[in-house]
């Protein structure tokens, strides 16, 4: 009888940058981010989404599954495991910090201010005072190594930043802020498909 | 009935799919009827966009008329 196939391939690996979008569009049932041929969120469809910019070391994205093993005083081994919780999170530093759009949703309690005047406009962040947390949505979009037009998408459709703000500022570096959006379940939607997705463009890599 | 058939029974508002271009009413109507998620069950100041791109084709064939 023969050997079975080995499974080495360069186009399974993933190799970036992505890029972070923030406050993109929550997709239907079944449905999936909508890219322009670009890999960006389309724009009709994500008409509030945000660029998160540049990032000191990359974005990590973790998925973490916390396992309850049953066990009987009969066997020494566990003779069932459920899942009992999931943990989603997308997180890194970005370095634009400078940046109030981007400020208003990293600091959870915080709420941007505008004046547009040209002699004495500003922008400011107000923060203090509040106890709810704002929910958004987030998507890191990478190329797919394998093809040009071909992306892969990690969304998470509500999320918040449990990382707060803080920057430090020096003259010796840029100044950068840690952020870790944390993935909550939209419970209306389908189990399986509550927290996010995980998905690439054209047909099946296995 | 699946969201494509029930979309075909429903008078599907322009884009963009925003809650402050939908308002409330008509948000919640999409989101649920829609199978995106019920706006209702949630914090009322979680409203992301919807991403409307299977019912583009409807959109589109609505307008023509």
């Amino acid at each position: 009888m023969p050997g079975t196939a080995k499974n080495y391939s360069a186009n399974q690996i993933i190799l970036g940058p992505a890029d972070l979008w923030i406050n993109v569009a929550v997709p239907s049932a079944s449905g999936r981010l909508t890219l322009h041929t670009d890999g960006t969120p389309e724009s009709v469809a994500n008409p509030n989404a945000v660029h998160l910019g540049m990032t000191s070391g990359g974005v990590t994205f973790e998925y973490k599954p916390e396992i309850s093993d049953f066990t009987s005083d009969e066997l020494t081994a566990p003779h069932l495991s459920v899942l009992t919780s999931e943990m989603a999170t997308v997180k890194g530093e970005f370095l634009q910090v400078f940046n109030w759009s981007l400020l208003e949703r990293m600091t959870v309690g915080g709420t941007r201010n505008v004046n547009t005047n040209t002699s004495t406009g500003y922008e400011e962040l107000t923060f203090g005072g509040k106890s709810t947390v704002s929910n958004f949505s987030v998507a890191l979009i990478g190329q797919d190594i394998a093809g040009t037009n071909q992306f892969w998408v990690i969304q998470l459709y509500k999320t918040y930043n449990k990382a707060g703000f803080n920057f430090t500022v020096t003259r010796k570096d840029q100044s950068k802020a840690s952020f870790e959006f944390n993935g909550l379940a939209i419970t209306t939607r389908a189990s399986g498909d509550q927290i996010g997705n995980f998905w690439h463009m054209g047909a099946a890599n296995d | 009935m699946n969201a494509f058939e029930k979309a075909k029974t429903m008078t599907l508002p322009p884009l963009p799919w925003t809650h402050e271009a939908l308002g409330e009413e008509k948000y919640c109507e999409l989101a649920v009827e829609l199978g995106y998620f019920h706006p209702k069950a949630e914090r009322d100041d979680y409203r992301p966009s919807l991403d409307p791109t299977p019912f583009l084709s409807l959109i589109k064939a609505k307008k023509e008329k």
